[in-house]
């Protein structure tokens, strides 16, 4: 280009020339000019042979702009992951749902203008620190966040899990690579895995929760002996699972979130705990009999602890989530934020439950039946294994685990997704190892009571199991839902 | 006009070396690209393999331990450990006890080894970051210089498609 003064010079010459010399000059200038335009014209040209149409669409969009499509795939990988990965009992695979749901939160909360970061409010979590709202692709960053947390947080995944994890995280790179700016896409890279490294550093300070899954007992734990104390129960008298899971640090319940006491240990048959013990030993012995279809699907439906059957008890609540966004059509922010809640509420909810669990080490229903209703062959029916062994988890009964984990979940749900809420849940409507037959339910108290409930037709629980732990589940739910999430 | 003969060359030549610099770049691009290009079939191939052999050794457990349990081993657990393809669930069930030494330790090995591909699925990943990070760093190489070329390029990492070197 010429400079403006240059210009001046061509098209304004010196006024004291001759008009002939004028002529001749203006001859002169006029193909000059041609000459310069032929230039222009060929260097455009040959720079536009060397491009393409400029055509990046925009990207600085906030995180309610995205569909659930991150959330919804990782989730569903990560419910198989639960079930394959050999050390993830509830409590555990329920810590992970939170320190993945809290990453996940963290590295899309830039993007949600109403919702604020945890950074400040749990001491010691050192989160990086964002380029704002419009810096980063949501999806792009979320899916590489997924991707670095879940392998730290599950690092004895089996190959073929494994491989899934990184077929995953191509797939989606892949998609929205074309959608993005590589400056952008870059940044989110880097955002979503520097946000996971950092809740996944966070969550190796928590000594008594890291690597559960390698201290699923403790050798030198010695149950309390005594009448009503639970001790390792017919058939397989397993060793106490996480008698100290208790410890470990929570995201918004407290030590004091507690149980009323149990019922007095009685053998007295006019007793409430004797009567309790009646109750469970009559449902199941129904259910041997064929009858009572209707308590046998139940205690099937929720049965989500049989070994390489299922997902865990705590993973169920993701998978009902998940079908809860997916009917409702829920954004991206609204999908973090539930699946936030959710692993909180049940990772403090196991935490808490386990708390209780064994500060009063109370007997499980097949002692009580054997032992005291002398009922001697008596066995639950969960997880059947074919050759007439039937389990009873090994921890004391009360509260019932997944009572407190399916009402906390329950209220965090209700909170954002109304008291009515129709569902279907469909999360093991192809099984043909047990009934998995869909059932429908009118609200998430609804379902989180009958998932209480369960425990007692299977045989492994007393009626007072669930109610404390439906009491203690909601207190941890409401709990969760009162952290300080929206500015 | 002797000198007005060279005034044409001379602009076309000018035009020639002005452009030049976009071509040279795209030129230095296409090689960068589709090494990166040829790396990133390689680690699907690699992927690609790994499944096969993960495949392969539980295809093959389960049709030893098909034939292996006994006879009279219950129906439902046979179900479950034939389809289980996964050594520890495998070892949870009571009725694991039940079975020979022999069978015990075809599934011992089978977990071994599935360790053992785990970990190869681990170097893998791995691997894959830090192609990744290699191929972003390219792509916004281009970016800076090119914004649709970038777009094509990342493209073409998506579809694998004109690998020219191959």
């Amino acid at each position: 280009m010429l400079k403006n003064s240059e210009q001046k010079k061509i098209w304004f010459p010196n006024k004291y020339i001759n008009h002939s010399k004028q002529k001749s000059v203006m001859i002169k200038n006029l193909r000059l000019s041609a000459k310069l335009l032929l230039l222009s014209a060929l260097t455009m040209l040959f720079i536009t042979a060397c491009q393409q149409e400029d055509n990046v669409s925009p990207d600085a969009l906030l995180t309610a702009s995205y569909d659930n499509e991150v959330v919804m795939k990782w989730n569903n990988l990560l419910l198989e992951v639960d079930r394959y990965t050999p050390g993830y009992l509830p409590p555990v695979s329920a810590r992970s749902y939170a320190y993945i749901g809290l990453a996940a939160y963290e590295t899309v909360v830039p993007g949600m203008p109403d919702y604020k970061s945890f950074g400040k409010y749990y001491s010691g979590l050192a989160l990086p620190s964002s380029a704002g709202s419009d810096g980063y692709h949501y999806p792009v960053a979320l899916n590489n966040a997924y991707a670095t947390i879940v392998t730290k947080l599950f690092p004895g995944v089996p190959a073929a899990q494994f491989s899934k994890i990184i077929s995953l995280q191509n797939e989606l790179n892949a998609k929205y690579e074309t959608e993005v700016s590589a400056e952008k896409f870059e940044a989110s890279v880097a955002w979503g895995k520097a946000v996971a490294d950092a809740v996944y550093l966070w969550s190796t300070s928590d000594a008594a929760g890291h690597e559960g899954y390698l201290h699923n007992t403790d050798p030198a734990y010695v149950p309390p002996s005594g009448l009503g104390f639970w001790q390792p129960t017919y058939p397989n008298y397993g060793k106490a699972l996480l008698p100290h899971w208790g410890d470990v640090r929570m995201f918004a319940a407290t030590a004091d979130d507690r149980c009323e006491n149990p019922l007095p240990y009685s053998t007295d048959q006019s007793s409430e705990l004797f009567a309790q013990a009646k109750e469970t030993e009559n449902k199941v012995n129904l259910i041997r009999q064929g009858l009572n279809y209707e308590d046998k699907w139940i205690a099937e439906f929720w049965s989500d602890d049989c070994a390489a059957l299922t997902f865990t008890p705590a993973g169920r609540w993701i998978a009902i989530a998940n079908q809860a966004l997916q009917s409702t059509n829920a954004n991206l922010e609204k999908a973090i934020v539930v699946e936030a809640k959710v692993g909180m509420a049940v990772c403090d909810a196991g935490i808490r439950c386990w708390g209780e669990k064994y500060r009063f080490n109370v007997l499980r229903p097949v002692d009580y039946i054997r032992n005291v209703l002398g009922d001697n062959n008596w066995n639950s029916i969960m997880c059947p294994d074919g050759a007439g062994q039937f389990f009873t988890p090994a921890f004391p009964t009360y509260p019932s685990g997944h009572g407190t984990f399916g009402s906390a979940a329950a209220e965090v749900l209700t909170a954002e997704f109304g008291q009515s809420f129709t569902m279907t849940d469909n999360c093991h409507k192809d099984r043909t190892d047990f009934i998995g037959t869909p059932r429908t339910f009118s609200s998430f108290y609804e379902m989180a009571a009958e998932n209480a409930y369960s425990r007692l037709p299977i045989g492994v629980h007393f009626r007072m199991d669930a109610e404390a732990a439906t009491d203690l589940g909601y207190k941890i739910g409401r709990k969760v839902n009162d952290l300080p999430w929206k500015k | 006009m002797k000198r007005n003969l060279f005034v044409p060359p001379i602009f076309i030549l000018l035009s020639i070396l002005l452009a030049s610099p976009g071509c040279r770049l795209d030129s230095q691009w296409k090689h960068e690209g589709d090494a990166l290009l040829l790396r990133s079939r390689d680690l699907d191939d690699q992927l690609v393999l790994l499944n096969t052999q993960i495949d392969s050794l539980w295809d093959t457990t389960s049709i030893q331990l098909a034939n292996a349990l006994p006879p009279d081993f219950p129906s439902i657990d046979r179900d479950i450990f034939i389809n289980a393809r996964n050594a520890d669930h495998i070892r949870m069930f009571m009725s694991y006890k039940l079975l020979d030494s022999a069978t015990q330790a075809l599934v011992i090995q089978a977990g071994v080894y599935d360790s053992i591909l785990a970990q190869q699925v681990h170097g893998l990943f791995l691997a894959r970051q830090e192609f990744e990070r290699e191929k972003i760093q390219f792509l916004g190489q281009v970016e800076k210089q090119d914004k649709s070329a970038s777009q094509d390029y990342a493209e073409k990492f998506r579809t694998k498609e004109n690998l020219v070197s191959q």
